[in-house]
């Protein structure tokens, strides 16, 4: 591997810990701002936000094994990788987030994930690099998969902001 | 056939909306910014007129009973009336709620301070609110009552602006129940689900030529602290819980600028925009029924207050005549034309369009919903236009109240015995006829727009426009018919 395939690996893979520590304080602030409303919207934010961190960990322990300990960040991300957020600015004027639109909202930021490191991954001809962007795919693939089966369990409609 | 942005059961994603220009007031001017971001803006604006609420009311209680010579209904049912639905909603959008003096004690009270910001950990917040601060029921998270508030107050119009005393208690029942619903509720639940008024200043608010919104999204997206909607140590969590992240529509933010205090990457801004353009996604059934009887309304008080109907005029004034039968049949009329017949016409024109567009991609309530923002631009400029004549004819009583407001014979500014003097009446059709030209157009081009999104087969999206736009033009010669005789 050369000096500057490993920097670009050791830089991808810090980036994907940030995004991953980002996410999950996104999903605390979700679960907080719908304290009071629907419970089971509040328990599946807290949820996710469990698994973001879990994920940022499972990133630190590739990344330890690799260059060493995870230095602190100097700055926040810049790129929108994996950004999960709200689709409806009105949802808690007429409290109507439910569950599965908060499984939505995960699922359509893991897509974003997975979608991005795909197209890195054909992209990219550092096959050091490549390799690491098809290992984030096949993570956020997963991710992918285990919302989708939480999704199907919840009966999945078609998502609305109609009332 | 495939639609144009695959939407599902109404829902646009605010990417795919198609945005008319827009000008960044902040940008352009950046003392502007800095005036709203101080803690004491709102206030500058609300208390003086905190303090003019306070006059009007005493006049209200202790002027004189005849309204014409009592500054609460001059003031109060004329100028502003003709302010509010002329100049600040078309080009301020809620402006109004910025300055609005009914929740003041309800915030004052609900957030322990005036000016400063508290912070804590309130529910759903990052600020310390005092009170029960729970959830509106979510079967009431709407604006039906609004809708039924509105249509009850204006039923009984004829005794709200005629007799003072009314006026003063409806605004006190409405002081005391803001005040008592911030103790007991989150925020501005009053403003949200309970004011008559607030309810078509969302609807109209869609027209305006002012909206706030974030200057990025992609900030909105990195942004871990959504101190917009949860506040921060430097601005109230947003009382009209909305999210500017993801806000396309002035429905409601009752611009209190909160937002541009609390959001850390300096990411909302205040636009200038088209008229009656950019937003143009009408959400709700109650939002329908508020467009429908607001239509009904400006048609009804355009019958009975300027209409040649003295019989009709006779019922709705209980006030003076006190029929109650004729006002019965008045007032169950004017209901069943707001939510029964026009709701019913509107509804026959959307079946008629998906049949006649061959439409089977998208559902009737998508299209019922979607197309009922043609009624929004008309309903705002039928409402302009019968608001006209009352500005132009009676106006002039406006100027001598203001030397004489409680009717006790003062003359402060020597023009208490300004004689009532019509303001060229024989202009009044010819200002009345553009405006309501203005409503039709700004209502036709809207749902075209909004059909361009949902159909991608030009003939098809064409057809599906006919059956609404013969609705509303009917509903514009009936307009004129009453206006211009």
């Amino acid at each position: 591997m050369s000096n500057s395939s490993g920097e670009n690996v050791r830089s991808t893979l810090l980036r994907g810990i940030q995004i991953e520590a980002r996410n999950a304080k996104v999903y605390d602030t979700f679960a907080q701002l719908f304290q009071g409303y629907d419970d089971s919207v509040t328990a599946i934010f807290c949820e996710m936000a469990d698994e973001e961190r879990q994920h940022g960990t499972d990133l630190e322990q590739r990344y330890r094994a690799r260059f060493g300990p995870v230095p602190v960040p100097a700055e926040e991300p810049k790129e929108v990788i994996e950004a999960p957020d709200l689709e409806d600015a009105e949802a808690l004027i007429f409290d109507s987030m439910t569950l599965e639109q908060a499984l939505e909202v995960g699922l359509k930021a893991e897509l974003m994930a997975r979608e991005f490191y795909q197209r890195e991954a054909g992209r990219i001809s550092d096959p050091d690099l490549q390799k690491l962007y098809q290992e984030l795919g096949e993570f956020e693939e997963d991710h992918v998969r285990r919302l989708e089966e939480k999704l199907a369990e919840k009966g999945h409609a078609p998502k609305s902001t109609a009332r | 056939m495939a639609t144009a942005t695959q939407t599902q059961q109404g829902f646009v994603p605010v990417e795919a909306l198609e945005k008319p220009w827009r000008f960044d007031l902040f940008r352009r001017w950046p003392w502007l910014k800095r005036l709203v971001r101080m803690r004491s803006f709102q206030y500058f604006l609300l208390l003086p007129n905190l303090f003019m609420f306070y006059l009007f009311l005493i006049a209200g209680l202790f002027g004189t009973p005849v309204g014409s010579s009592n500054i609460i209904i001059m003031y109060v049912w004329i100028l502003w009336w003709f302010v509010l639905i002329a100049v600040m909603m078309p080009f301020g959008s809620r402006i109004w709620c910025t300055m609005c003096p009914l929740p003041f004690f309800g915030d004052w009270l609900q957030r322990g301070a005036v000016i400063k910001v508290r912070s804590g950990k309130s529910p759903g917040t990052n600020n310390k609110f005092f009170g029960l601060h729970k959830r509106w029921p979510k079967k009431l998270s709407n604006i039906w009552l609004q809708n039924f508030g509105f249509l009850l107050l204006a039923t009984f119009s004829a005794l709200l602006v005629t007799r003072p005393i009314v006026s003063v208690i409806v605004f006190g029942i409405m002081i005391v129940v803001a005040t008592g619903l911030a103790l007991i509720y989150r925020l501005r639940t009053f403003c949200n689900y309970v004011c008559p008024i607030s309810g078509f200043l969302s609807l109209y608010a869609m027209t305006a030529t002012l909206e706030l919104r974030s200057t990025d999204k992609d900030e909105c997206l990195k942004c871990t602290t959504k101190s917009c909607i949860r506040g921060s140590e430097d601005g109230w969590a947003c009382p009209w819980n909305v999210y500017m992240g993801k806000l396309d529509r002035n429905n409601y933010c009752g611009l209190c600028f909160e937002c541009v205090k609390s959001c850390p990457n300096d990411n909302i801004s205040l636009f200038v925009r088209p008229f009656a353009t950019s937003d143009i996604v009408i959400r709700g059934y109650d939002e329908v029924w508020k467009a429908s009887i607001m239509l009904v309304l400006a048609f009804s008080y355009s019958v009975v207050l300027l209409g040649p109907y003295g019989q009709l005029k006779d019922w709705a004034n209980i006030s003076e005549v006190g029929n109650w039968g004729g006002f019965g049949l008045y007032a169950a009329g004017q209901a069943l034309l707001a939510l029964v017949v026009f709701p019913g016409l509107y509804y026959l024109s959307i079946r008629l369009a998906k049949w006649y567009a061959k439409i089977d991609n998208v559902s009737t309530k998508e299209l019922f919903l979607r197309y009922a923002y043609m009624l929004v631009p008309m309903g705002l400029l039928a409402w302009i236009a019968f608001s006209v004549p009352l500005i132009m004819v009676n106006g002039s009583y406006i100027i001598s109240v203001t030397s004489d407001p409680l009717g006790w014979g003062m003359d402060l500014f020597g023009t208490a015995h300004f004689p009532w003097t019509p303001f060229w009446p024989e202009w009044v059709p010819f200002i009345q006829v553009p405006i309501l030209l203005a409503g039709f157009y700004y209502g036709v081009r809207g749902i075209h727009k909004v059909g361009r999104q949902l159909f991608s087969d030009p003939v098809q999206l064409h057809r599906s426009l006919v059956p609404p736009t013969a609705l509303l033009l009917g509903v514009t010669l009936v307009f004129m018919k009453l206006f211009i005789g």
